[in-house]
């Protein structure tokens, strides 16, 4: 009997809760989501995925394996290994293309992602598709064609077929041209937003691009010659270029523009935007690492008090005399005087650099009087064209500065010359040691060969490594669109109308007016068969205006000057073939789509490699 | 406990019956001898249903007057206890049995037990003595190597030594591939929280057709582990105490040959050397060296740019090199002690107990101290209800030596200098400061390992709880319901701390790798998860006709697990004050976090069992799941299961063969599930953590959805085919098992790669297939049994071939993923180094690159010509096999596909005793595999050359300049050393001339075939010589058993792998640590 009832209740309870184990059971909550799937959350309301749109062009606007090395201004120093990049033997599995061609599409999806839930005629959608154009401008120069997505994707779908270059121009300019007519974009931002300034700058330089893309062809490859078959590309990228400019006049200084304290300036077109102060994770590691990649290596930079630079990218000898005397970029985009730092006991439990007043960041701290006068130096860089004589006269008149000590334990000075650099070193009282004639080849083997660029310099960091370098990276301003009109006026056959933007370059530059395109005689030496052309004085005044900008070798690709002047001027490439591909008759004139690409598009194949690769 | 109960029952009617037949008094003498004959003392005799008992003597004598009772039951801890029927005796003998027979007897599966003759599916079994003789300090090491096809790995020489565990081979794509445990009927994650000398047994199913029971989790196998006191504790048992415990000390062991001093030295010297000006004097490919005045200062690092002393020289010829990584490192030791009571009446049993393990590793500041609680009470209430607990509680705190500090001490070469002269850490030993060179010449600013050392402090403090409370109902004979609710609750705290002030010594922190802003760093990392499983279980069992046994099982269970996890940075905090007092710092927001995730899982099952007159047996299986992972339209699974067994040896005309005492042929089939890597919201689309971006002056959070999701997703099933045989002959002297099965796993799950155009990233597919197929021997053997000596040996071989059936049925090469159709999931794609080129005769390959070239298939040239003219590669450079012969080497062409399984694993054990000493060893096998070896990878690169590594043997053409002691100022060498004779070296010549580091033309592609190597070992695992002191001694202590061990592991292993353990060889390089050695002193004893 009372097995029974235990019977009849366990098994009432059982079947009761078995029945009941209700569908609710087995829905996982999502709690730190509210509840809420990304979808919803999104569709409500698109702002944070703008700004995250906005956030991922960091990872995209710096790179110089990609568009430093493998041209005529960059080298590796000291006991750096040659990139793939420099030597042209980059293969398509690269790492560093694969991750910054799906990092570009990332800007680009989430734009394409900002569009689907705001529309693309809203301001954000505004804004995202700038963003989207910025990022397939990116891709078209490096790359070529590539598949062409303007929707969001939000599946699996493998299948995205490569585009045509001209197609993705196309809808590139049809895009941007609707933008600047039809959007409420704002005229000009200095904030870091879209602005139809912007959108006017990107699309002469789309124009531009198509210019020599699709309406200009190779005569030969070897010696950079072609034939423009068509001038509209380039007549609309010098109206363009015109708007963008906007009637902005070249009055500040070049020193001003890339000041640390003259950020968001007028010459500004956009940026992608960082800032120390109230960055709410790690300030240390946040930033990014520009001020520390274009230079040397100048020993223990904590103790020392200089700048951490990496022995890659530094100067090349062409560089070193790209700039002529008198030219004020080149005091404002190299650092020839870096400072000593007071010594501090190793074991003393405070922070040894102290930077402040001293070391490398006593430049911009310390007033320029003061600077002349008392600040002790620890290396000194002079251009080539000061003599020895001059050099000597300096160091006489500013002996006290010269007084070895400190964290340097060998103050030295060099006139960066060729073939061999003039490298004096000082004896504790200031006066000079030592002066050596040293090839340039072994000086770049040591430590503190070289100058650094000092154009993106924080003065702000607590730290010289790392990413800690907060001034906001530019990428359009006003100057480059001069030199983007110059281009276009010259490729449209307007010598004069580009002469007038070149000059107005210089003139700011502190150098005087060319009268023709001929009259310009670089002061770097070339090879015999190396004739000075008119591209090239386009090529020359880019390269000073916007040195270590990340415009260089999409430049040299763009004007099919890629293979002159690596053979030129690259010392990693001794002759054209170094730019085929193993065993391959094409030449690397693009980057390789990365092999994942090849492999998870299904859409695309082996046959979709660049060629070269 | 079913089992337990049942017998309970039996015996408790033979009680009343004997209760009523039988009422007169009796005195019964007798003798109580164990199997060997030896007298058992202190045995307990008790009369049947009564409180009236006694012990018996130092001769096993005992006599007892009986009150009304015709039986006596004897018991003894450790041994069967038995029944006996003394009606109408006056003297009996009794032998008792070793319990270790039960144990083999029965087996625990899914939600029950089976006796092991009934057993339809692949089961192996270990037992507590199996188990701990290995003498390891987890209970997977111990584990290693004891059953047939359950391969587990090392992953690490550090003390938190994580295991990787493969049952039948991997059948996902997905990486995990460890099994469902199961700690006394409760489903959890691991078990290395577990005592191992609390654990009774564990038993492994392996075939679908016994695993299918616990359904969507069961496809990688599942390891029952059973704890002491959680099986069977015998009813009417005295109070035992129990100790186990060992001390052990243990020493790096078999360290891979790092550079010394000397062989550093002439590795650097000859990575200075560049082309010789005379080229043209000798053949292309076979150019001179030499080194310029200034490569010799930087090389040998001079006191002064053009003058001095070359400190290398001078620290070589003082002999003042260090060895690094003998500064990292220490003789650790291990203890472990296990205390136990236990006993039991008649309606009461309980066991309890505590453990403490200590492992101090080999690498300093490694140490992991686990306590252990545990306790059990069984009650029966009355006739119908019974009710019990177990729990398992454990608190694990690991310290752990600085992981940057390790890696550097490997890569810093001998004449970096520790310490300054007047014994303070030199920050920066490779620099000039403590070289003592000029500022231009240094190997490195790297920081010093011992800074980095004593500068961080890193601790996980973890909390595991884990039990089951359950009432059970006997409602009628043969049926009963058990329901069961099982907590299980994990918690985890890990702290870093990074000090600018050293917390140890208060010496200054001068710089680090991990931070270079010379501030306090602190962080914490808290996790919470808590689960329950509630398990509702009927069961009834019945014979019919004497000839039919029928068993039937239903279970019906619900789950549900949540995970809080909480995450703090903080930057600048006070000094030495670790992470507890974060407040003091500055709060880092966007590294900061908390998160919540949870999970759910119904379940129903139902098993039914038949059996024929014990000859054939038939088992099936089906389970339901439910799980909120997955979406609504795709939340269920059905795993079904069937498998047969024939007892051939029961049958009349197998009778006659006495010689087989057991053969039984058993083939099943099952399917099973797996959602392991399915994170709880893969099905719904998520945001991604804030991401902060300025506008002007102002921060704004971003967010953007966290991952492309699949809400098509679905359960991985796997279906197995297993075909076995046990056999036993000659009385059980041989025993064994062979095992063949074939297990296919379709749906697999698997993050694929998304195409670039979204962005990169991944998403969960169900895509692709793989199958298992594999043999399985196990096989025992008693060598020789009589009075004095027993010797048993044990081998088992396992052999599993893993092959991908399908990726995604597009393709048939996954690249990016390393998965290819027809190969092993586990494998490695790369180049094959073919060797070097040397000064050698060859003879001309017959391919289109040869002719192109202009040779001559057949032709004989030297080498250093075919290959400068083919791939322009020069003598001493290394090259790899250009697999199409193309003349190029090309990613897509050249690189080949390479298994990482081995072929074949295998243990073998032996136990031999004689009289009261026993000694045992065991070899673990694993053969004819290669490996990626990280560790080649960042050992034996040639790109730098200020780092120490593995000391290969170089090849040296002849000319080559190997030493000098001074360039003169007009370029002459001083005292300069020469390559007489090529040196045939099996590693490429170190140079710097030419590009990649002087590798050559296909130097990066070398850098990757280098690291393919064999990995194939046999170790020996451990030998151990105990010695059990007889019961008459012991006995005069009231002690019951007493042994006393020592154990020696892993002293022997048998490789060709030049790195630190090949057992770990594989694994991505985190300072995996050396092997060790350890020696261990133990004992057991009961009271």
């Amino acid at each position: 009997m009372k097995r029974n009832i235990y019977l009849s209740v366990i098994a009432a309870l059982f079947a009761g809760f078995t029945l009941t184990a209700c569908s609710d059971f087995l829905e996982a909550e999502n709690k730190s989501a509210g509840g809420m799937t990304a979808d919803d959350r999104l569709g409500a309301d698109a702002t944070p995925f703008l700004t995250a749109a906005y956030n991922s062009m960091k990872s995209i606007v710096f790179n110089p394996a990609l568009f430093q090395q493998g041209t005529d201004l960059y080298i590796h120093t000291r006991s750096k290994t040659t990139s793939v990049f420099s030597e042209y033997s980059l293969a398509s599995d690269d790492g560093t293309v694969e991750s910054f061609y799906s990092n570009v599409y990332k800007t680009i999806n989430y734009a394409n992602g900002v569009i689907n839930y705001a529309g693309s005629n809203s301001q954000l959608g505004y804004e995202a598709r700038f963003l989207r154009n910025y990022g397939y401008y990116m891709l078209t120069q490096l790359f070529g064609g590539v598949p062409y997505v303007t929707t969001y994707i939000n599946d699996a779908n493998r299948d995205y077929p490569r585009t045509a270059l001209s197609e993705v121009y196309k809808g590139m300019i049809e895009d941007l041209t609707d933008l600047y007519n039809n959007s409420t974009l704002a005229d000009q931002d200095h904030t870091g937003r879209a602005s139809k300034q912007a959108v006017a700058a990107l699309l002469a330089k789309v124009y531009l691009a198509a210019g020599w893309d699709v309406d200009t062809k190779y005569n030969s490859i070897e010696a950079g010659t072609y034939t423009v078959s068509l001038t509209d590309n380039f007549n609309k990228a010098a109206q363009w270029a015109e708007t963008a400019i906007h009637n902005i006049s070249l009055t500040m200084s070049f020193e001003d523009k890339w000041s640390p304290a003259n950020e968001g300036n007028a010459e500004e077109i956009f940026s992608v935007q960082y800032k120390r102060d109230g960055y709410p994770g790690d300030v240390l590691t946040s930033g990014h690492s520009m001020q520390n990649d274009f230079g040397g290596y100048y020993g223990e930079c904590n103790a020392s008090g200089q700048k951490n630079c990496s022995s890659e990218n530094a100067q090349s000898e062409k560089a070193m005399y790209l700039f002529e005397q008198g030219d004020l970029r080149y005091d404002a985009t190299f650092m020839t005087t870096m400072y000593n730092a007071e010594a501090v006991d190793p074991d003393a439990s405070t922070i040894i650099a102290k930077w402040g007043n001293e070391g490398y960041y006593a430049y911009y701290n310390v007033s320029a009087e003061e600077r002349a006068k008392d600040t002790p130096i620890a290396h000194r860089y002079f251009p080539w064209y000061v003599t020895e004589a001059e050099a000597e006269a300096e160091f006489a008149a500013h002996q006290s500065q010269y007084v070895r000590g400190n964290n340097i334990t060998e103050v030295s000075a060099v006139i960066l010359s060729l073939p061999n650099v003039v490298k004096y070193t000082f004896k504790a009282d200031g006066t000079v040691n030592q002066k050596v004639k040293e090839p340039i080849n072994s000086y770049n083997g040591l430590v503190n060969n070289g100058v650094c660029v000092k154009k993106f310099d924080d003065p702000e960091s607590s730290q010289v490594t790392g990413r800690n370098d907060y001034r906001d990276i530019v990428l359009l301003h006003v100057s480059e669109l001069y030199l983007v009109a110059a281009e276009a006026y010259l490729m449209a056959g307007q010598n004069a109308q580009a002469l007038d933007k070149l000059n107005a370059v210089r003139k700011r530059a502190g150098l005087p007016a060319l009268a023709s395109f001929t009259a310009y005689q670089p002061e770097y030496s070339t090879s015999g068969g190396f004739n000075i052309r008119d591209i090239d004085l386009v090529l020359d005044e880019r390269a000073r205006e916007t040195y270590a900008e990340g415009y260089r070798w999409m430049d040299l690709r763009r004007t099919k000057q890629l293979v002159r002047y690596n053979v030129e001027f690259n010392p990693y490439v001794p002759n054209a073939d170094t730019m085929k591909g193993t065993g391959s008759n094409d030449f690397k004139l693009y980057k390789p789509i990365p092999t994942d690409e090849l492999e998870l598009n299904t859409a695309m194949t082996a046959d979709d490699q660049n060629p070269g690769y | 406990m079913q089992a337990n109960l049942r017998t309970f029952r039996i015996a408790l009617l033979l009680v009343l019956t004997l209760l009523v037949g039988n009422l007169h008094a009796q005195t019964v003498s007798g003798n109580v001898k164990d199997a060997t004959g030896e007298a058992v003392i202190g045995a307990t005799i008790m009369e049947q249903g009564t409180k009236n008992g006694t012990v018996t003597d130092f001769d096993g004598n005992f006599t007892i007057k009986l009150t009304n009772g015709r039986a006596i039951v004897v018991s003894y801890v450790g041994m069967k206890t038995q029944t006996v029927n003394v009606a109408g005796k006056t003297n009996v003998s009794i032998v008792l049995e070793d319990d270790a027979t039960t144990l083999q007897d029965v087996v625990v599966v899914g939600y029950g037990t089976m006796k092991k003759q009934d057993l339809t599916g692949s089961v192996s079994s270990v037992n507590t003595e199996q188990l701990n003789a290995k003498g390891a300090s987890s209970v997977l090491g111990n584990l290693q190597g004891s059953n047939p096809g359950v391969n587990i790995t090392q992953m690490s020489g550090r003390t938190d030594g994580e295991f990787n565990i493969e049952i039948r081979g991997r059948s996902s794509m997905n990486s995990n591939t460890t099994p469902l445990y199961v700690v006394d009927g409760v489903m959890c994650d691991d078990i290395n929280f577990l005592n191992p000398q609390d654990i009774e047994r564990i038993d492994i199913l392996k075939d679908a057709s016994s695993t299918a029971i616990y359904g969507s989790r069961a496809t990688a196998g599942v390891v029952m582990v059973t704890t002491k006191g959680g099986l069977n504790i015998k009813k009417d048992q005295k109070p035992t105490i129990s100790y186990d415990g060992y001390y052990g000390w243990s020493k790096t062991a078999r360290m891979p040959d790092f550079q010394d001093g000397q062989q550093f030295y002439n590795y650097r010297f000859m990575k200075f050397l560049t082309f010789g000006g005379n080229q043209a004097t000798v053949p292309v490919g076979r150019p001179t060296y030499q080194l310029s005045g200034t490569a010799l200062e930087q090389c040998l690092l001079r006191e002064h740019v053009g003058s001095g002393n070359f400190k290398m020289k001078e620290m070589l010829a003082s002999g003042e090199t260090t060895d690094w990584p003998d500064m990292v490192t220490q003789g650790g030791h291990q203890q472990n002690h296990f205390l136990a009571v236990n006993g039991g009446s008649e309606s009461v049993n309980y066991h309890f107990g505590a453990g403490y393990n200590e492992v101090v590793g080999t690498y300093k500041g490694d140490k992991r101290q686990q306590i252990n609680f545990k306790g059990s009470v069984d009650v029966k209430v009355n006739k119908i209800i019974s009710a019990g607990f177990n729990l398992n509680l454990a608190r694990t705190e690991h310290e752990f030596a600085n992981d940057d500090a390790i890696k550097f001490a490997y890569r810093m070469n001998p004449f970096f200098v520790p310490y300054d002269a007047d014994g303070n850490i030199n920050h920066k030993p490779g620099a000039f400061g403590a070289i003592g060179s000029d500022p231009n010449y240094q190997f490195s600013d790297q920081l010093s390992a011992l800074d980095l050392m004593q500068s961080t402090n890193k601790q996980r403090e973890m909390w595991r709880l884990l039990g089951n409370v359950y009432v059970k109902f006997d409602l009628m004979k043969g049926l009963d319901i058990k329901t069961t609710f099982s907590p299980n609750y994990r918690n985890s705290r890990l702290g870093f701390f990074g000090g600018y002030v050293n917390p140890v010594t208060n010496s200054p922190y001068d710089d680090s790798t991990y931070k270079d802003d010379k501030m306090n760093e602190a962080n914490t990392d808290h996790f919470r998860n808590f689960g329950w499983t509630w398990d509702n279980i009927i069961n009834y069992q019945t014979t019919i006709a004497e000839d039919h046994s029928i068993g039937l099982m239903g279970l019906f269970s619900m789950e549900s697990s949540n995970t809080e996890r909480s995450q703090w940075y903080t930057t600048n905090v006070m000094d030495n004050t670790d992470w507890w007092n974060m407040g003091s710092g500055t709060f880092n927001a966007d590294d900061s976090k908390t998160s919540y995730s949870e999970s759910s899982m119904t379940s129903y099952a139902l098993r039914a069992n038949y059996g024929y007159k014990g000859r054939y047996l038939f088992t099936g299986t089906i389970r339901w799941d439910g799980c909120s992972k997955f979406d609504k339209d795709h939340r269920w699974g059905v795993f079904p299961s069937a498998a047969l067994a024939w007892r051939i040896s029961e049958e009349e005309f197998m009778k006659s063969l006495d010689w087989i005492s057991n053969l039984k042929l058993r083939l099943s089939y099952g399917k099973t599930g797996n959602n392991k890597g399915v994170g709880n919201y893969d099905t719904q689309q998520t945001l991604s953590d804030p991401v902060y971006y300025p506008f002007g002056d102002s921060y704004m959070q971003g967010y953007y959805p966290s991952s492309i999701v699949n809400k098509v997703l679905q359960w991985e099933t796997s279906q197995e085919y297993n075909l076995g045989l046990d056999f036993g002959f000659l009385g059980g002297r041989i025993n064994g098992s062979i095992d063949i099965y074939q297990k296919t796993s379709d749906d697999l799950l698997r993050r694929v790669q998304l195409p670039l155009e979204s962005g990169g990233g991944t998403m969960m597919t169900n895509i692709g297939s793989v199958r298992n197929r594999g043999i399985e021997i196990a096989l025992t053997t008693i060598n020789i049994e009589n009075k004095d000596w027993h010797w048993e040996t044990t081998f088992t071989f396992a052999h599993n071939q893993n092959e991908v059936r399908n990726i995604d049925g597009i393709v048939d090469r996954l690249v990016a993923d390393n998965l290819f159709i027809g190969e092993s999931i586990n494998n490695t794609y790369t180049y094959e180094w073919g060797g070097i080129v040397t000064d050698r005769d060859m003879t001309v390959p017959n391919n289109a690159a040869a002719t192109a070239a202009g040779f001559t298939p057949g032709q004989t040239v030297k080498e250093y010509d075919y290959y400068y003219k083919v791939y322009g590669l020069l003598e001493g450079q290394p090259w790899v096999v250009d697999q199409n012969g193309d003349g190029k080497i090309d990613p897509s062409d050249d690189r080949i596909v390479r298994s990482t399984d081995p072929t074949w694993t295998g243990s073998f054990t032996s136990n031999l005793t004689w009289k009261n000493w026993d000694f045992s060893f065991s070899l673990y096998a694993k053969q004819d595999y290669e490996i990626y070896s990280n560790l080649r990878a960042e050992y034996l690169g040639m790109g730098d050359r200020g780092r120490m590594r593995l000391n290969e043997d170089w090849y040296i053409p002849a000319g080559t300049l190997i030493n000098v002691d001074g360039i003169n100022d007009d370029g002459t060498y001083i005292n300069p050393v020469y390559q007489t004779t090529t040196h045939y070296g099996d590693f490429p010549f170190p140079n710097n001339a030419s590009a990649n580091g002087g590798l050559g033309a296909q130097g990066i592609y070398w850098d990757q075939a280098k690291c393919i190597t064999d990995a194939s070992f046999v170790k020996v695992k451990n030998i151990t010589l105990g010695y059990t002191f007889p019961k008459t001694i012991l006995s005069k202590f009231g002690c019951k058993r007493l042994r006393l061990y020592a154990t020696v592991t892993n002293p022997f292993v048998f490789t060709k792998y030049d790195g630190f353990d090949p057992e770990w060889a594989g694994v991505a390089l985190k300072n995996d640590g050396p092997s060790t050695i350890n020696y261990q002193v133990g004992a057991s004893v009961k009271f």
